[in-house]
């Protein structure tokens, strides 16, 4: 089905590697679809040690990712406008979880406390993304908009997630949904991101995801 | 009654109703003026009646700004809808107040959007 996608829109290939090669493929599709792909602009450096400062040693996918794009865009304040993201994220975490009954604040709280940091991949009204380093060193791109969907996982590694992107962006037009929530909802662009059926990457913001839709789907069946 | 943001509580258009007669939009230098980001389901622009010190302030050096009657815009047959702004991310309330979005018309594709907002 994926490789199908690329003979049928006659766009090139997608090289293996999460290389420099990969983002001239990127920016070349880019054009050819008549989109902004994330913003090829390197992260400034007083940025990048600014998030170091705040976040800790990025996992290298990041760090190479952030030597090609900036995650805010064109936007000035991007580490502020990040760490109170990061504040509205995390207490959306606490207010979840506790609804939960088998979760006190301080289990909350120590969970949170030791969790990996939550590292920005795109901002966007429709399409924020965020990323964090599980215990296997492996990257977990998870969705970070507000709403129900907050915390939903995405993708594994960024090569992943970027191909998940451009697809959904492929089959927007070819299914002309209305909303880009939708759109990653597709089960083909699902699929792109290969995220783990068995022992997924695992962080508070996805424990409250699945509490949060739980619940909804709960509620849905009474 | 007023509508509110989900993420902010401010009132979810404050101007509801009263649609700017000009709108300025953000770009920068090599890049095109008009053209969506992956996930946007439209182009941000704001009042033209926000200065435009005031909106690239909040912008990288650099950023330029191209002006466009609302009613270029429209005959094209594109939208002109209040959004609120991305409260998340401008944080600041005069252009969040004054944040508008050119969005397609019901039964427009994506594609055909992308084709016509290359026009403008």
């Amino acid at each position: 089905m994926l490789n199908n996608v690329w003979l049928r829109r006659k766009l090139p290939p997608p090289p293996i590697n999460f290389d420099d090669e990969f983002f001239r493929w990127l920016w070349e599709v880019g054009v050819l679809l008549d989109l902004t792909f994330f913003d090829n602009t390197p992260m400034l450096s007083t940025d990048f040690e600014a998030l170091k400062h705040i976040l800790g040693n990025p996992h290298p996918e990041l760090e190479y990712f952030y030597s090609k794009c900036t995650p805010w865009g064109a936007l000035r304040a991007g580490v502020e406008i990040w760490d109170r993201h990061l504040q509205r994220l995390h207490q959306h975490t606490r207010q979840t979880l506790s609804s939960r009954d088998d979760l006190s604040s301080g289990d909350i709280e120590s969970a949170l406390a030791v969790s990996p940091s939550l590292w920005p991949v795109n901002l966007s009204a429709d399409a924020t993304a965020v990323a964090f380093s599980d215990s296997q060193g492996r990257l977990a791109i998870l969705n970070g908009n507000s709403g129900e969907d907050l915390g939903r996982p995405l993708a594994l590694g960024l090569r992943n997630f970027i191909m998940m992107t451009v697809i959904g962006e492929i089959i927007w037009e070819e299914k002309n949904y209305q909303t880009y929530a939708a759109v990653l909802d597709d089960e083909t662009v699902r699929a792109a991101g290969l995220w783990p059926d068995d022992d997924p990457p695992c962080h508070p913001v996805i424990d409250a995801f699945e509490s949060l839709n739980l619940s909804t789907f709960e509620k849905k069946l009474s | 009654m007023q509508e509110k943001c989900a993420k902010c509580s401010k009132p979810k258009y404050p101007k509801d109703g009263q649609k700017p007669a000009l709108v300025k939009r953000v770009y920068e230098n090599g890049k095109p003026q008009y053209q969506l980001r992956h996930g946007e389901e439209g182009l941000s622009i704001f009042d033209a009646q926000i200065s435009d010190v005031s909106i690239l302030v909040k912008f990288r050096a650099g950023a330029k700004i191209d002006l466009k009657s609302v009613n270029e815009i429209e005959s094209k047959g594109l939208k002109v809808v209040q959004t609120h702004g991305d409260c998340e991310h401008l944080q600041d309330d005069e252009l969040e107040d004054n944040h508008w979005e050119i969005r397609p018309q019901p039964g427009m594709t994506r594609s055909q959007f992308k084709a016509v907002l290359k026009t403008l």
